[in-house]
């Protein structure tokens, strides 16, 4: 393939970001205390950049770069617009959190951006090895951002944590590949999955190695029993890189499991699919009833997080087009309701308190009627309530899922969403019926709460008009 | 929306109120109309989610009809009667509000003809009466009542939904009118039968229907005019409305008609024992409407046209007098304080306009000749009189009749009437129109309704006809008549009036046997099973999450165990493992006996030092066999990696050491649960790495590095020419990389030496 500038252009939105972050990376080394919200700026700047280039470079068409390693199509467009737009809530959220915390250096961006630069790379890896540098270049910023406040032994031993089972995640998600490609002889996508369907592969190994490849996305998914890291990260990480890192990066999950398991391994879907469903049961049960008993709200959601995940792979293992659509019609507005719940701790935090138990919701909607109303919002979507967007995303894998002949597993999943209602419920419960314990007004600055009620509204919004997304979720299985 | 516009520092005046007000009216006027005007029935639909079939589907027929008529109507009643009973209060900008929200959220769900339209609407009813009951939110019994009504309707919600996926992918269609026609010709299949427990819980939850019955008394924490609207007279019946909708589809399923006759039936007779139980008049009227519901929901279940009249009858008579004597019930409380009836007596002289609102509406509850409720009575006779009724059926139905008029004559007699034991209510006062018109006006519809029955006649007829298309032929008999019915009502009448007579005395007896009860009752179930569910939450947490990283590694590497463990035996047949051919040379045989030897020692050790030196040696075993095994170059790397790995975690570990931390684990030596987590490992890997390397190898690199590496970069040595020709690009990078981390190294061994220092101080 001969190189030249606008054969390039599928990957304009990834080589934006990476010129983007490096540049302010520079820029921010000769910017004072006073001037750092430039920093802000134009990290917002990129991300807004990236989403224009993305689509620019959209089409229905299925583009190939770089030896069959990266591809751009019509899945990684809606999933990377996305994602890009979810990083810009996170960014935006952070902002006041680490003024407050006094902690807002270049670099917090700087790795916010290459983050979201791995995950992008993750979305449009057509290869084994992409797949794996996207998800490393991810992996290691988010250790270094879980880390950021130094000053925590908290953020320290989660960062901790977080890098011991991750790069142990990596170990057994590389392993698997190295037993795939032992198999096939291939590392992209496409052949690989060429040579499994051909029937040529050692079909022992190939399963071995899947149950590598499936153990290394659960631990990247946060699927029980691989969810262990999930609480104590969330907890101890400052909330506003918790709400980055339980965010955008499911987004980027569901990326990488339907480029290992659909792209490359979709032949074996009768073995993935077993190990899927045992996951997501998992999954669903631990993650909704454990959350009752958190009283930090930061591990509820972390909790919660781990039911949604069950619930993402309930619509993957339906392994039908339908399937797929409604697991990312989930992973998408999951990641937005995510965003905004933690968002909305963030804004609870100040000067020398940092909100993150369940008590500091009391009263909130004394204190804030329209962040009170937000929060109902993002917490009946959670909850699965009409006309909020989580109703949908839960009917629609309950409808993938039942379509395929798996009752029984669609009455778990309502079963453990019942459960599952009790905490969003309290919490709810907390903002509109409790006294407020902390008393101190509300002050945010303009662009967060301009964010915040987007954030919530599209709660409604999109629950109110589902069909826009969904058919672009769907468009984009359908090509 | 509806906390943002309160207002916290008064109520509202009087445009205000009369805009919020003409809500309701409004829709009563459209409704009436557009009834007058256009043949049933009506339908639109627009499309919402194409790619499910979801439309917004809505079709109103005699029974939507018939419910939004109530919904309007009585909401007018409401909103007026809100506006006099909270004048003043700082929340009825919110009330409003809410109230309006939930008007429609009920007009959408009498009118949805899709499922999953239906639904939300559904859910949403419950969402916002947790908000309206817990409006007084300051009171601690308020804000429990309100999280344990959303807690069952919100439950019985979920579950309804799964039942409606399930019927609808059963029927393939989620059309409400279509699955009614399409479902009598279906097979009893599992699903379909798992669909239709799912929506009678549903269902059965939002009319509070035994087992889940006890969540609507304890819900009379809220405002009267929201116990008026919401627990009475609309929203708890939309689980009889289902009902009815579906029954034309499920009717002849042994399943739903026994299910709604027995259900119905033991919530209508134990319903109205618990009245018995209460002093709260309030309270007394919600266990009568938990009878009510159980009433409606049996003549739901029972097979014939009678039955499907009654049904019709029943919900707009219900709603006729209920609704009033909600309002009398809040009347008195507005003027007296309470609401316990030993306080209460003689407020006749107090308050008159609210005791002839009383009498009317509790002569159509007792079923008097002349009232709505006579029909009722009447229709019900006729109904039962079909003759597939069972004895429990008729004996709760006995019941229910006899306590409704004891009921009736607490409320509107005894409190009115008896002189009380205890006066308290010398303070007693009338309150205004806004209170007292409302309660009249509905009472004295419903008399007019039982004087000349065939006003109601065309709409029952609409109903009944929606529900059992050959029944609108009997709805056309309804008439006032004192036939052979008159009697067995006069015995009815009769032992109601016994009840009342014996009130306090019946009621002292049932205290006490129900404080037994009580404790194994329901509510006491739910609480006990609510509080199982954050203890187990608790337990599991302490287990699993123990915040220690060793363990959180030993559940990821046992799970990865099992997950092995179940491929190789799934697998097992067909496995091909690597034949033994000869023994290996010396070399081989040495490197692995250093291995063996590091990983053992590196067991038995306690010290970190030597521990890590033991693991050392596994890392230079490895790289012996990889130089024996024909990779050089990997050997070179692996001896580079693991010395300098070696080396630096030595240094820290011997800086630490200076400081007195760490020397060694504190760990016991034998530890079962882990040295079987280590062997199973160690097991499942070696049989994974035996089966691995025994199947077919893909030698496509090998062969193409062999052929191209003389006539492509002139060199013999494949390794070599890849590392310095194919990759060069690579180990340039490689190099690079390898410098940088030097940079990185600068700073943190400066960081290190004065620590040292310090440490040696220390």
């Amino acid at each position: 393939m001969e190189y030249n500038l606008a054969s390039l252009q599928p990957a304009l939105p990834e080589i934006f970001l990476l010129s983007a972050a490096c540049l302010i990376l520079v820029i921010d080394l000769f910017l004072t205390e006073r001037t750092r919200l430039l920093t802000y700026g134009l990290s917002l700047a990129a991300l807004a950049g990236a989403v224009a280039l993305t689509l620019y470079a959209a089409g229905p068409e299925r583009e190939i770069l770089f030896h069959g390693s990266f591809v751009r199509d019509p899945m990684s467009d809606v999933l990377k617009i996305g994602l890009l737009l979810i990083s810009l809530f996170a960014f935006v959220y952070a902002k006041d959190y680490l003024i407050e915390l006094d902690i807002l250096r270049g670099e917090y961006y700087v790795l916010g951006l290459f983050g979201v630069l791995g995950m992008l790379v993750m979305i449009s890896a057509n290869s084994f090895l992409t797949v794996y540098l996207g998800l490393e270049l991810l992996a290691l910023c988010l250790y270094a951002l879980v880390a950021f406040h130094r000053d925590s032994g908290a953020g320290a031993e989660a960062a901790m944590k977080y890098f011991v089972l991750g790069a142990l995640a990596s170990g057994m998600l590389l392993y698997g590949i190295s037993m795939v490609y032992g198999a096939t002889g291939q590392l992209t996508f496409p052949e690989v999955a060429g040579v499994i369907a051909g029937g040529d592969a050692d079909q022992t190994v190939l399963v071995f190695g899947l149950v590598f490849i499936v153990v290394g996305v659960s631990f990247k998914f946060g699927a029980v029993p691989f969810h262990m890291w999930v609480p104590d990260v969330y907890q101890g990480a400052p909330t506003s890189v918790t709400l980055f890192l339980g965010s955008a990066p499911k987004i980027a999950a569901f990326a990488l499991t339907m480029r290992l398991l659909v792209d490359g391994m979709g032949s074996l879907v009768e073995q993935w699919q077993n190990m899927l469903i045992i996951l997501a049961v998992l999954s669903m049960a631990l993650g909704n009833v454990v959350a009752i008993a958190q009283s930090n709200v930061k591990r509820m959601l972390a909790y919660s997080t781990i039911s949604h995940v069950g619930f993402i792979f309930l619509g993957l293992l339906a392994g039908t087009d339908k399937g797929y659509t409604a697991a990312m019609f989930y992973a998408i507005t999951y990641a937005l309701t995510a965003a905004g719940g933690f968002g909305v701790i963030t804004m609870l935090c100040r000067k020398g308190f940092d909100a993150e138990n369940l008590h500091d919701l009391k009263g909130l909607n004394d204190r804030s009627p329209w962040l009170a109303f937000m929060m109902l919002l993002i917490m009946f979507s959670m909850a699965g309530v009409p006309p909020t967007v989580g109703f949908f995303a839960k009917l629609f894998v309950l409808d993938a899922v039942i379509s395929v002949d798996m009752v029984w597993l669609a009455l778990v999943a309502v079963f453990f969403s019942i459960i599952g209602a009790f905490y969003y419920i309290r919490a709810v419960k907390m903002m509109y019926f409790d006294k407020p314990i902390d008393t101190a007004p509300l002050a945010a600055s303009m662009d967060t709460q301009v964010m915040m009620s987007i954030n919530g509204l599209a709660m409604l919004g999109f629950g109110l008009f589902p069909a826009a997304l969904l058919g672009t979720c769907r468009a984009a299985f359908s090509g | 929306m509806a906390a943002v516009t309160e207002d916290r520092r008064g109520g509202l005046g009087w445009v205000e109120r009369g805009l919020f007000t003409a809500l309701p009216t409004l829709a009563l006027g459209l409704v009436v109309w557009k009834l007058a005007l256009l043949e049933l029935p009506l339908s639109v639909s627009w499309s919402w989610v194409p790619a499910l079939g979801i439309d917004l589907a809505f079709r109103v027929d005699g029974l939507s009809a018939l419910m939004l008529l109530m919904i309007t109507g009585v909401g007018t009643a409401v909103f007026v009667y809100a506006g006099g009973y909270l004048a003043g209060h700082p929340g009825l900008r919110r009330l409003y509000v809410l109230l309006s929200l939930f008007m429609l959220a009920m007009i959408g769900c009498v009118t949805a003809d899709h499922l999953v339209v239906l639904f939300m609407f559904w859910e949403a009813t419950s969402v916002l009466s947790f908000l309206l009951v817990g409006f007084d939110h300051e009171r601690t019994d308020s804000r429990k009542s309100a999280q344990q009504a959303l807690m069952i309707t919100g439950t019985g919600g979920l579950a309804l939904l799964g039942g409606f996926i399930m019927l609808g992918q059963a029927s393939g269609t989620y059309v409400i009118s279509e699955i009614v026609d399409v479902l009598p010709s279906l097979a009893a299949t599992p699903e379909l039968t798992a669909a239709l427990v799912l929506i009678l819980i549903g269902a059965f939850t939002k009319s509070a229907q035994f087992p889940f019955h006890f969540w609507l008394p304890n819900a009379m924490a809220a405002p009267t005019p929201v116990s008026a609207y919401l627990h009475s007279a609309t929203m708890v019946k939309l689980g009889v409305y289902l009902l009815a909708r579906l029954d034309p589809g499920f009717g002849e399923w042994p399943l739903w008609e026994w299910g709604l006759k027995g259900a119905g039936s033991i919530t209508a007779a134990w319903g109205m024992v618990l009245a018995l139980r209460e002093r709260d008049l309030k309270r007394i009227l919600a266990w009568s409407t938990v009878a009510t519901l159980g009433t409606l929901v049996t003549l739901v279940g029972l097979r014939g046209e009678g039955a499907t009249v009654a049904v019709g009858t029943l919900l707009l008579a219900h709603a006729l007098y209920k609704a009033p004597l909600f309002f009398v019930a809040g009347n008195i409380d507005h003027g007296t304080g309470t609401r316990v009836i030993d306080h209460l007596g003689n407020l006749r002289h107090a308050m008159p306009w609210t005791a002839a609102a009383a009498l009317l509406a509790g002569a159509s509850m007792a079923g008097m000749p002349l009232s709505f409720g006579y029909v009722v009575k009447d229709v019900i006779l006729e109904a039962k009189s079909a003759g597939d009724v069972f004895a429990f059926a008729k004996a709760a139905n006995t019941v229910f009749g006899a306590v409704a008029v004891a009921v009736a004559g607490v409320a509107a007699v005894r409190v009115f009437w008896r002189h009380p034991g205890v006066n308290e209510t010398c303070e007693a006062h009338e309150g205004g129109p806004a209170l007292v018109a409302p309660p009249l006006l509905l009472a004295l519809a419903g008399i007019t309704l039982g004087t000349f029955p065939f006003f109601a006649q065309e709409l029952i007829a609409g109903a009944t006809g929606a529900m059992t298309p050959d029944a609108e032929a009997v709805a056309f008999s309804l008439a006032l008549e004192f036939g052979p019915a008159l009697l067995s009502l006069l015995a009815t009448f009769a032992v109601g009036v016994v009840v009342y007579l014996l009130w306090d005395p019946l009621h002292a007896r049932f205290e006490r046997a129900a404080r037994r009860v009580g404790r194994i009752g329901m509510a006491a179930q739910f609480e006990r099973a609510l509080s199982w569910i954050p203890r187990s939450a608790a337990a599991s947490t302490r287990a699993l999450q123990t915040g220690r990283l060793p363990a959180y590694v030993a559940l990821a590497a046992g799970t990865i165990v099992i997950a092995l463990a179940a491929a190789l035996v799934a697998d097992w047949p067909s496995l091909y493992w690597p034949s033994a051919d000869g023994w290996p040379g010396g070399g081989p045989v040495g490197a692995c006996a250093l291995i063996v030897f590091g990983a053992v020692a590196a067991v038995l050790q306690r010290d970190r030092l030597v521990l890590l030196l033991a693991a050392g040696l596994v890392g230079y075993g490895s790289g012996l066999l990889f130089l024996f095994t024909g990779a050089p170059d990997v050997a070179y790397t692996q001896f580079t990696v693991e010395t300098v790995f070696v080396i630096v975690v030595a240094s820290v570990l011997l800086a630490l050491n200076r400081q007195h931390r760490a020397a060694g684990l504190a760990e016991p030596l034998w530890r079962p649960g882990a040295f079987m987590l280590a062997v199973g490992f160690g097991a499942a890997v070696t049989a994974l790495l035996l089966v691995a390397t025994a199947g077919s190898f893909d030698t496509a690199l090998s062969q193409f590095f062999a052929e191209r590496s003389v006539p492509d970069a002139y060199g013999r040595n494949v390794v070599n020419v890849i590392l310095v020709d194919f990759r060069a690009l690579d180990t340039l990078g490689e190099i690079t990389v390898v410098l940088l981390s030097l940079i990185a190294a600068v700073p943190l061994l400066q960081a290190l030496r004065p620590a040292r220092d310090k440490g040696d101080g220390a």
